[in-house]
């Protein structure tokens, strides 16, 4: 099976109206020639514009084959035994978004929705499933992947993965709809816990209703205690899984991490950023107080933390890149002399 | 030829004194020194009988032997050692065809100029015609610079190739032959009728002999305007078939007048093709 590593270079594919346009002016304007009589000539053999088009056909076809070939393998075709999968991973904050499920709904039927975090960090990204360590996986499976990912992320996963080649991403627009927080009257803790600023966009979104995003994600019921002030996220009857143990929020600097204390509760502190990460042992706080959650797990939402830890770089798969480069020459070279030879005896006649 | 047709074709003899360079520089290999005479005509020396034919100046008639005959005869004898050298230039506008560096027209221009300039430098007389223009019989070097002036004014112009009726000796007829079969036939008989040596030089681009084009070329007549069309690439061959039938013709007609015919070709080097006139010319007369 044949697949391309950089499809996006098939908009080369463009440049096949460079000959058709460059026959169509050929064909347009005839060269002029002062001859000394055309007594000699026969007038009801001369030929239109369309017949003489018709006996350049060759070399047309010829030449639009030339830089298909080339756009082609510019597009650094490989082939492959493995019948390879599409997989569509979604960064973790798109599930709040209202249209998550219409994006979904756009890319088809892919073999499996992978939720993961794009975390940049070292804490993150030494994390399965990081943005890193699944496109290593992707590429070592030679799976296609589309991302679903907030415009912020954009630039990051452009300017930084290399081996993007048949990884699409498609940006969305940040959580739209966002309701506006008043801030009026609240002290620096409230406001700490009732909102969460992307530090980005400087969007603003009311925390609670991210967390009824978290609980709706995981199947969860969350309460929030607001009389209390003290962050009561309540409650689920059945354990949480064993190997997961908290939430991390990518920007842990911040003022909100999730990490559990007991079998069946996870305690919420710390930053709140716009990806999250499954983790374990990682101290939060929410300003200075401790807010206890409890969070029921669907572990089918989490299945790729049953996956191995892998480190990013050293398993960047590369070798299956354009596995033709080598032998390009081969094709190209006897199609560009063949197209001289015909330009050649054209010419001569 | 009208002056919108003029302004396209351009010239690479940039100025007479150019013209005069290039005609020295190709005919310094070809100056032999004087030469025997080649022709009979009038003089004190007898040295043959001919018949009178029409047209022949009664004073060169024999009486006596008509009174012992009855039959006219001219009395010819050697004429001098100096020769006369007569180029009649074909300036039609298909003459401006170009090939090359030169045109048609340049091309018998740097031709008759380095005719001339070998004329005079062997003692012979030189002139001549083209269309309205024309360069009378003169030696020397400073009436060749001025024929030579003349020569570089001398454009391309609508009308019948010239027939001098003044035109004696040798005769070099520089055209590119794309008259009627009565036109060449008027010059090229001139050979039988008033003993005048013609040579007929016929000037040819390669390219156009061959046809060998790019495709879709639009062919634009010199002499009438017409334009056509044509894929050269498809209708070589029978151009080459009526040019072909052309060239018989006209190898027809000189070998019925005994006329010698040179074909030279506008990519040539100018220096061969005078070589081939001047050594076509000698080796037939001689």
């Amino acid at each position: 099976m044949m697949g391309l590593s950089a499809i996006s270079a098939l908009l080369g594919l463009i440049g096949l109206a460079v000959p058709l346009i460059i026959h169509l002016l050929s064909n347009r304007e005839s060269k002029e020639l002062l001859f000394g009589s055309i007594r000699f000539l026969d007038p009801q053999e001369s030929v239109n514009p369309k017949s003489i088009a018709l006996t350049d056909y060759g070399q047309l076809l010829l030449r639009c084959i030339l830089i298909a070939v080339v756009v082609l393998l510019a597009a650094l075709p490989y082939w492959t035994e493995h019948q390879s999968n599409k997989q569509i991973w979604i960064e973790y904050g798109i599930h709040a978004d209202p249209q998550y499920e219409s994006y979904l709904s756009k890319l088809g039927d892919p073999k499996e929705h992978m939720v993961f975090t794009l975390g940049t960090s070292d804490s993150t990204t030494a994390h399965y499933p990081s943005l890193w360590s699944a496109i290593a996986d992707a590429n070592a499976q030679k799976d296609s992947v589309d991302i679903i990912t907030f415009d912020r992320m954009q630039d990051y996963i452009g300017s930084t993965i290399a081996v993007s080649d048949h990884v699409t991403i498609n940006r969305v627009p940040h959580i739209a709809n966002e309701p506006q927080v008043d801030f009026a009257g609240l002290t620096d803790d409230e406001r700490i816990l009732r909102m969460y600023v992307d530090p980005s966009s400087n969007t603003v979104v009311v925390i609670t209703e991210l967390l009824d995003h978290i609980a709706d994600e995981l199947g969860l019921s969350i309460v929030y205690d607001d009389e209390n002030y003290d962050w009561l996220i309540t409650t689920v009857p059945q354990p949480i899984p064993s190997d997961i143990h908290a939430l991390i929020w990518e920007q842990n600097e911040g003022p909100l991490t999730i990490r559990n204390s007991t079998s069946n509760t996870l305690v919420v502190s710390g930053a709140i950023s716009r990806s999250g990460l499954l983790h374990s042992d990682m101290p939060v706080t929410i300003g200075s107080r401790l807010v206890e959650t409890k969070l029921g797990l669907a572990e089918t939402d989490y299945r790729e933390m049953t996956l191995p830890y892998q480190t990013v770089a050293a398993n960047v798969d590369n070798s299956y890149q354009n596995p033709l480069s080598a032998w390009w020459w081969l094709i190209i070279l006897p199609l560009f002399l063949w197209e001289r030879y015909i330009a050649h005896k054209k010419h001569v006649g | 030829m009208n002056a919108s047709a003029n302004s396209t074709i351009k010239t690479m003899i940039e100025s007479a004194a150019h013209l005069e360079w290039l005609s020295r520089k190709i005919s310094k290999h070809h100056i032999y020194g004087t030469h025997a005479s080649r022709q009979v005509g009038q003089g004190l020396e007898f040295e043959q009988y001919r018949p009178y034919i029409q047209g022949d100046d009664l004073r060169q008639l024999d009486w006596k032997l008509y009174a012992k005959t009855g039959k006219y005869y001219i009395k010819q004898s050697p004429v001098s050692a100096q020769d006369h050298l007569h180029v009649v230039i074909d300036n039609s506008p298909s003459m401006q065809y170009r090939e090359g560096d030169y045109t048609k027209l340049e091309l018998a221009k740097v031709l008759c100029g380095a005719l001339h300039y070998i004329a005079i430098n062997q003692g012979d007389s030189f002139a001549w015609t083209s269309g309205s223009s024309q360069w009378l019989t003169s030696s020397g070097h400073k009436k060749w610079q001025a024929s030579i002036r003349s020569l570089y004014e001398l454009e391309a112009e609508q009308g019948a190739t010239s027939q001098d009726s003044s035109i004696v000796g040798n005769l070099v007829w520089i055209s590119d032959l794309y008259t009627t079969a009565e036109e060449m036939e008027g010059i090229i008989s001139l050979n039988a009728h008033h003993n005048i040596a013609v040579t007929v030089v016929h000037i040819m681009g390669r390219a156009e002999e061959e046809l060998s084009f790019d495709t879709s070329i639009n062919f634009k007549d010199l002499e009438t305007g017409e334009r056509i069309e044509l894929n050269p690439k498809a209708f070589r061959e029978t151009y080459q078939e009526r040019l072909n039938k052309h060239y018989q013709t006209i190898s027809d007609l000189c070998n019925s007048y005994n006329t010698p015919s040179i074909r030279v070709y506008l990519n040539e080097p100018i220096d061969r093709s005078l070589g081939h006139i001047v050594n076509h010319n000698n080796a037939h007369y001689r």
